[in-house]
């Protein structure tokens, strides 16, 4: 494995992704405003306000790092619930085979094939949720690859010495999957974690553009679309409408980053 | 045979989901069922209401009117758009056909560029320019596809003028056509290409190190022939699924591309259907999307079936 | 004496990683025109390592040290287009795995006229009509049944079949077969003999035959050499040697075989970054005596054969 190439993409995609959690958790840290605080509308950036201010006066920076938490809950929470679901069907499916794998596993497909923004979007269009109704929707949308990858995985593991063993003393299904199973799925489950991450973070982006997110709480995506709704655009503000993107950009990046690192390098040609 | 018939089944399965889903949707969405049905804030007097009611036969039970769904469904019947005072059908039969002609020449000039800078930059992984173009592919690829329409907007034609704003064309000529697809096209392209890149580009890694690209060096394939030659068609492979079950997801990028250049395809008949709470179109769409991203899935598998002879030979 | 087609002189490739392994150490060896040497020893022991540094296969992480003459050119010094060149026409492999070697999306045809195509810039029909008389020899009867299958319908040994079919279509002078018996049954390993016979006596040939399988070294080689830990530690003709081996780990090597007992020699291989002082074998040796352990012995001729043992002159 060539030495330059992976550990070093993993170093900045932590880095990355631990400036982000920073200003996720200690957001006073890097602004001394409030979020909410008004000042002027629509300045430009000076040493006062490094991004300028929006439609209503807000400072755009500070927006910006509090958004933090919020673009970062979502990707983070959407991707809990779909690893959650994906685990628990993807260990039942691997590890009890025959006619549950095959049910399981053809629900699988075909919620696999159903494509997920455009339903999204009519389920949001009805809707209009909160940000905690975007995230379950995003997230019980979202577990199907999991589901595979935990499902041949198990099957994998389902055959090897311990398990026969442990199967054979008795010991229950449930104990089997937790204290066997589940410790060696970690590092097919981690990348298609951190992809779930990034796929939530771009798709409550592109909702929330489309008027479709939750207004009332400013995640990147949230700030965008206000920039491009409220005037921002046409005024040419690209302080208000870039941050933002870069952000989700570079976060996307890290997670993806982190992701790929855990995924383990393949068969070479060996000279004996 | 078997494999192939399981999988028809699934395929028809999940249509058959999607009819139903799209049937069950906005009746069980909180609100009032009838004007989930035509759209809200919608002018139409009260008899007209009733007259909708009585038709629509809220009060019958479901699977009647579930019969009647699937009977509007086979003769094309998708509704009527109070908002816009047009079936829903003739509607997006107009707009899809922009959406899909900028869809596929962007999937296919993606397809293209990314497998081919992606066979190389895999095959060459360690050189500098490799590594490079790989960045610059995966912050593309980690963009959300409406920021980087945006930027180009913003860019190309806000500030530098050299494309224009808004619509599909000027006059009818095919010039003006191309003068303004070009700039939605090219964003999509770089989208789909910079996915189709990095896949490529990990499978021709992983490829190259196979007996089998070894064998072809040993019987006297030099550099990069050994590349187009072997290892491009099996490298294919994984790019081929990827790019089926992407499909959903590009298309809705392009969705998206095409609300932020303003152009009339299905992109604006949603926006302004979400905004005008225009239910009747939403539906409409969401059920011609989908079935579109199935039936790209179904051609891919059959691409796949193509490429790949152990998929159909070992069915015997 | 026949000129040598083929001359490896000092030879050795290291491997350089955490640290560094000298998989083959100054290897002397020559083959000439019709000739068979079968290169014999256990696995890890250098001999694939020595087919590949032929072939200009080498990882990257490997350097090579000394000479590999074949007809005049000496082979080490060629760019990869050149070795490109010579490569499936004048030297050819075969693989120890034939199931992973051939491409799984090509049909067989293709992959047998292949080189046809690459060397020669072959027409598609003239190719298939070669690659058609061709595979008659390996038992292909009908070809039309065979050459449109692909390689995963296809059994192991039909794979080894293919792959020897597809490294020698272009008759090159050299063949090295790296372990083509490997996993076949005994019928198998009957008729892939017979085939490597043929080659060679048809159009003479030279095959360098890389096996850890006595028997079949002993059934259709000229020549042996042995190698142990990196090192060739004996060479004779085939009748000689079987007839009396004369180096210990040799003799070994006989005594393990089935009908002489199945005796095994004692303790196990040596590690290739720490190889034992002196002669490498002494560890395991039971005629060793104190310059064993010292000095490191040498590869002398004595009558016929060249043997690397201070014992053994």
């Amino acid at each position: 494995m060539n030495k330059k190439g992976l550990p070093s993409l993993n170093r900045y995609g932590i880095i990355l992704l631990f400036v982000f959690l920073c200003m996720a958790l200690i957001p006073s840290f890097f602004s001394q405003y409030d979020p909410d605080e008004r000042f002027m509308a629509y300045e430009d950036p000076s040493s006062k306000h490094l991004l300028g201010t929006n439609d209503i006066g807000n400072d755009i920076f500070t927006e910006l790092i509090y958004g933090t938490r919020i673009s970062l809950t979502v990707g983070f929470a959407s991707a809990i619930i779909a690893t959650f679901i994906g685990l628990v069907i993807g260990l039942t499916s691997g590890y009890y085979r025959g006619n549950v794998d095959e049910i399981l596993m053809g629900f699988t497909d075909v919620v696999l094939m159903i494509p997920k923004i455009p339903l999204i979007i009519i389920l949001a269009a009805f809707l209009r949720p909160g940000i905690w109704i975007l995230i379950l929707v995003l997230g019980v949308l979202s577990w199907e690859s999991i589901a595979r990858v935990v499902r041949s995985k198990t099957l994998q593991i389902r055959e090897t010495g311990f398990v026969m063993s442990a199967r054979c003393m008795g010991f229950s299904p449930f104990h089997i999957m937790s204290s066997d199973i589940i410790p060696n799925l970690t590092h097919v489950v981690a990348p298609k974690f951190m992809l779930a991450t990034a796929a939530a973070m771009i798709s409550e982006a592109s909702l929330s553009f489309i008027g479709l997110g939750d207004p009332s709480v400013k995640s990147w995506g949230v700030m965008i679309s206000f920039a491009f709704t409220k005037g921002g655009f046409i005024r040419e503000m690209w302080w208000w409408y870039l941050p933002p993107g870069i952000c989700i950009t570079l976060a996307v990046i890290s997670i993806a980053l982190i992701g790929f690192s855990f995924e383990k390098g393949k068969q070479t040609v060996k000279i004996e | 045979m078997k494999n192939a018939k399981k999988k028809l089944i699934r395929y028809l399965i999940c249509i058959f989901a999607i009819i139903t889903l799209n049937f069950a949707i906005p009746r069980a969405m909180p609100g009032d069922p009838v004007m989930n049905l035509i759209g809200e804030d919608v002018m139409v007097s009260a008899d007209t209401l009733n007259q909708i009611r009585s038709e629509i036969g809220l009060d019958r039970p479901v699977y009647e009117q579930f019969a009647t769904y699937l009977w509007n469904l086979i003769h094309l019947d998708l509704g009527y758009s109070y908002h816009l005072h047009a079936d829903v059908a003739s509607l997006l039969c107009e707009r899809m056909f922009w959406t899909l002609l900028f869809v596929g020449i962007a999937i296919i000039l993606g397809a293209i560029t990314g497998t081919y800078a992606g066979a190389l930059s895999g095959w060459y992984s360690d050189s500098k320019i490799s590594r490079a173009v790989t960045c610059v592919g995966m912050a593309v690829s980690c963009t959300p596809p409406y920021f980087l329409a945006l930027i180009f907007l913003s860019v190309f034609v806000f500030r530098l003028g050299i494309f224009p704003f808004k619509a599909l064309y000027d006059e009818p000529t095919i010039a003006s056509v191309i003068h303004h697809l070009a700039l939605p096209v090219i964003v999509m392209t770089l989208f789909s290409a910079s996915r189709n890149f990095l896949i490529m580009r990990g499978s021709v890694i992983q490829e190259k190190n196979s007996h089998y690209a070894l064998y072809a060096r040993a019987k006297g394939l030099f550099d990069r022939g050994i590349l187009w030659k072997h290892i491009l068609k099996n490298a294919s492979l994984p790019l081929i699924t990827q790019v089926a079950l992407d499909f959903g997801f590009i298309f809705s990028g392009a969705i998206f591309i095409e609300i932020v250049f303003s152009l009339n395809g299905m992109g604006t008949l949603i926006y302004d259907a979400i905004l005008g709470r225009d239910y009747p179109v939403l539906q409409g769409a969401f059920l011609v999307i989908a079935i579109t991203v199935i039936l790209a899935n179904l051609l891919a598998d059959i691409l796949y079936g193509i490429i790949d002879p152990r998929v159909r030979v070992n069915e015997r | 004496m026949k000129r040598p087609v083929i001359e490896l002189d000092n030879l050795s490739v290291t491997f350089h990683g955490d640290c560094d392994l000298r998989a083959v150490n100054q290897v002397s060896l020559s083959v000439t025109r019709g000739e068979v040497l079968a290169l014999v020893g256990e696995t890890g022991c250098g001999k694939s390592v020595i087919a590949h540094a032929i072939m200009g296969l080498l990882p990257k992480e490997a350097s090579v040290d000394g000479s590999i003459r074949f007809n005049d050119m000496e082979l080490l010094s060629l760019s990869e287009r050149e070795l490109a060149d010579i490569r499936g026409e004048k030297i050819a492999i075969i693989f120890q795995n034939p199931s992973l070697s051939l491409n799984p999306v090509y049909t067989v045809e293709h992959q047998i006229s292949e080189s046809l195509y690459i060397h020669r810039k072959t027409r598609k029909e003239l190719a298939e009509k070669c690659t058609k008389n061709y595979v008659l020899k390996f038992g292909f009867n009908p070809p039309e049944t065979y050459l449109p299958l692909y390689p995963s319908q296809c059994s192991g040994g039909m794979n080894q079949r293919i792959l020897i079919a597809a490294s020698t279509i272009l008759s090159p002078e050299i063949v090295i077969a790296d372990e083509p018996t490997k996993g076949l049954d005994r019928e198998r390993v009957n008729e892939t003999g017979e085939i490597l016979r043929n080659l060679v006596s048809e159009k003479g040939r030279s095959l360098i035959l890389i096996t850890h399988d006595l028997e079949f070294a002993r059934r259709i080689s000229d020549r042996i050499a042995i190698m142990y830990s990196g090192e060739i530690v004996e060479t004779a003709s085939a009748e000689e040697f079987f007839a009396e081996p004369k180096h210990p780990y040799s003799k070994g090597l006989l005594n393990s075989l089935p009908e002489n007992g199945f005796v095994p020699i004692k303790g196990s291989s040596p590690s290739l970054t720490r190889p034992p002082d002196g002669c490498r074998f002494h560890p395991r040796c039971m005629y060793m005596n104190e310059q064993c352990a010292e000095e490191h012995p040498d590869l002398k001729p004595t009558g016929n054969r060249k043997v690397r043992c201070f014992l053994c002159h």
